[in-house]
């Protein structure tokens, strides 16, 4: 107890930790994490604090425009994000930021603290906006059937689904990432750290204007879904080479006819990443389609892809887990002691 | 009315409680049924002439405490405006101690559970802590840096952004 303070001073790094959490409570997100340059129990206290649903601080980020004020000086904020960084001071309103490295980009895909983002000219970038790390990633290849729009080649990537973060404090940007391509020719990319290009995953078996919902890496190998259910899979453990590579087709779940006119197909993992999640979400069309639709509900199966002739099975409760899904890797949080997030919800 | 009368009969009654050192203590029982603790030991019939032993507090919280809950109790209900001014400023006083002196009272008002004072005690190590540098707040708290150089590089390099920023531009909030 007294090793970690000094003389006959109280042993304040050893505050019990309901008190200590009483304490964090009353500061904001700026101070906590002051907090915890001090000593190892605090940074320890900070991290476990169970008021923070995840990793603190949470970036929260919306599709809107950034408002800003009419005699700001920033130009073109049109595409920008509205950034939200929740506070954990209960009775605030959370703190909005706004990060200069986000202007004039979409986000595309986040992992961890790592966020992709992408160009009006499809240049894309991970940025940490924690550490203020950021990686370009490799130009999109440019194909000869590429459509023109406005006399420049033009792709356009709907999602980039990182499957590998760079290591902190590292130099080298080890890591994978898969993108999704959303203006015809559509095709899957997948590019690791280092590479000097995307290396498009071909499919003789699917025509260049279908879309891919989601992509996931599970086991070595590359998932792609599309809208039928059906799944895509490129196996690059051994590295890629197109000349083999063409993928497999792995049936998706029999989810019968769509009850409703529109779904969306979303890959994942199991907690224990052992088995291949597959989610649908449908629901009946909006009349602004940027928006998305209308989500009336969710259907959710699992596979055992080692185990030959395993059917998909429906998954009906997730336990004291919640699984989210979107632009973000997917990824399950315990609710065990947590308020703030519903049981078995899927987000 | 009949209430009123009862609890006054009551606060007649005088609670012994004996701290960590052996010294002994008194104060009025509607003041220490401003404890959860205290309360629950009345409840039981446990409060007698030797008084309630309370093994983790010493004798230096307890006088604070004692001074606390007698103040507190005898201001309870129905007050004027200027009382519970006046009852603000007492706290603000009372809590204007060393920091030691209030990790006893935050660990002892969390044990006897005087939720006042814990409010109290927690808000003033909250208001010691705002604005500082994990440094300033080793030296506010005794707190010996126990980082490997390659740790505290480490949390600092995850936490760049918030050592640089104390707080957002309020135009932002």
């Amino acid at each position: 107890m007294a090793s970690q303070s000094l003389g006959a001073g109280r042993p304040w790094a050893d505050l019990p930790t309901d008190i200590f959490d009483a304490v964090l409570r009353r500061l904001d997100i700026f101070d906590a994490v002051w907090l915890t340059g001090v000593c190892t129990s605090w940074a320890k206290a900070v991290a476990n604090n169970p008021s923070l649903p995840f990793d603190m601080p949470c970036l929260l980020m919306t599709h809107e425009p950034d408002y800003y004020d009419a005699d700001d000086s920033y130009d073109d904020c049109m595409f920008d994000l509205h950034k939200r960084c929740t506070t954990r001071h209960i009775d605030d309103e959370p703190v909005t930021a706004f990060m200069r490295e986000l202007w004039g980009r979409w986000w595309v895909g986040a992992n961890g603290s790592w966020i992709a983002t992408v160009d009006y000219y499809c240049n894309a970038q991970l940025i940490n906006p924690y550490t203020g790390d950021w990686i370009e990633l490799p130009p999109v290849p440019i194909l000869p059937d590429v459509e023109w729009s406005h006399g420049i080649r033009c792709y356009a990537i709907s999602r980039i689904v990182l499957c590998e973060t760079p290591p902190l404090g590292s130099d080298n940007g080890a890591y994978l990432a898969i993108a999704l391509l959303d203006r015809p020719p559509r095709f899957v990319a997948i590019a690791r750290g280092s590479d000097q290009s995307w290396t498009i995953l071909k499919n003789k078996k699917r025509k260049w204007s279908k879309r891919y919902d989601d992509a996931i890496m599970h086991k070595g190998k590359i998932f792609a879904v599309v809208k039928s259910g059906d799944i895509y899979v490129w196996d690059v453990r051994a590295g890629y080479d197109e000349r083999l590579c063409e993928p497999e087709m792995l049936r998706g779940p029999n989810i019968g006819r769509p009850r409703y006119s529109v779904r969306q197909c979303y890959l994942a993992e199991t907690v224990d990443g052992g088995r291949l999640l597959f989610a649908c979400t449908y629901g009946s069309p909006c009349p602004d389609e940027r928006m998305g639709f209308y989500v009336e509900g969710m259907l959710l199966y699992e596979l055992d892809i080692n185990v030959a002739h395993d059917g998909w099975r429906r998954i009906t409760s997730l336990g004291d887990h919640s699984l989210f899904l979107g632009l973000n890797y997917p990824f399950w949080a315990s609710t065990q002691g947590k308020t703030s997030i519903c049981m078995h919800a899927v987000v | 009315m009949a209430a009123a009368t009862d609890d006054a009969g009551d606060s007649n009654e005088m609670i012994r409680v004996v701290s960590s050192d052996g010294e002994h203590f008194e104060m009025p029982e509607a003041a220490a049924n401003l404890s959860l603790v205290l309360r629950h030991m009345i409840e039981d019939d446990c409060a007698d002439a030797a008084g309630i032993p309370l093994a983790v507090v010493a004798a230096k919280p307890l006088a604070k405490i004692v001074d606390y809950c007698t103040k507190h109790a005898a201001k309870s209900s129905g007050l004027t405006i200027e009382e519970a001014e006046e009852l603000k400023r007492f706290d603000a006083e009372f809590i204007e101690v060393d920091t030691d002196m209030l990790y006893d009272l935050l660990v002892a008002a969390d044990f006897m559970g005087v939720e006042g004072l814990s409010k109290l005690a927690v808000q003033r190590t909250a208001d010691l802590i705002k604005g500082k540098t994990p440094e300033q707040n080793r030296e506010t708290f005794g707190i010996v840096n126990d980082f490997t150089p390659e740790e505290e590089e480490e949390i600092c390099k995850e936490n760049e952004w918030a050592f640089q920023i104390t707080k957002p531009p309020s135009r932002l909030c």
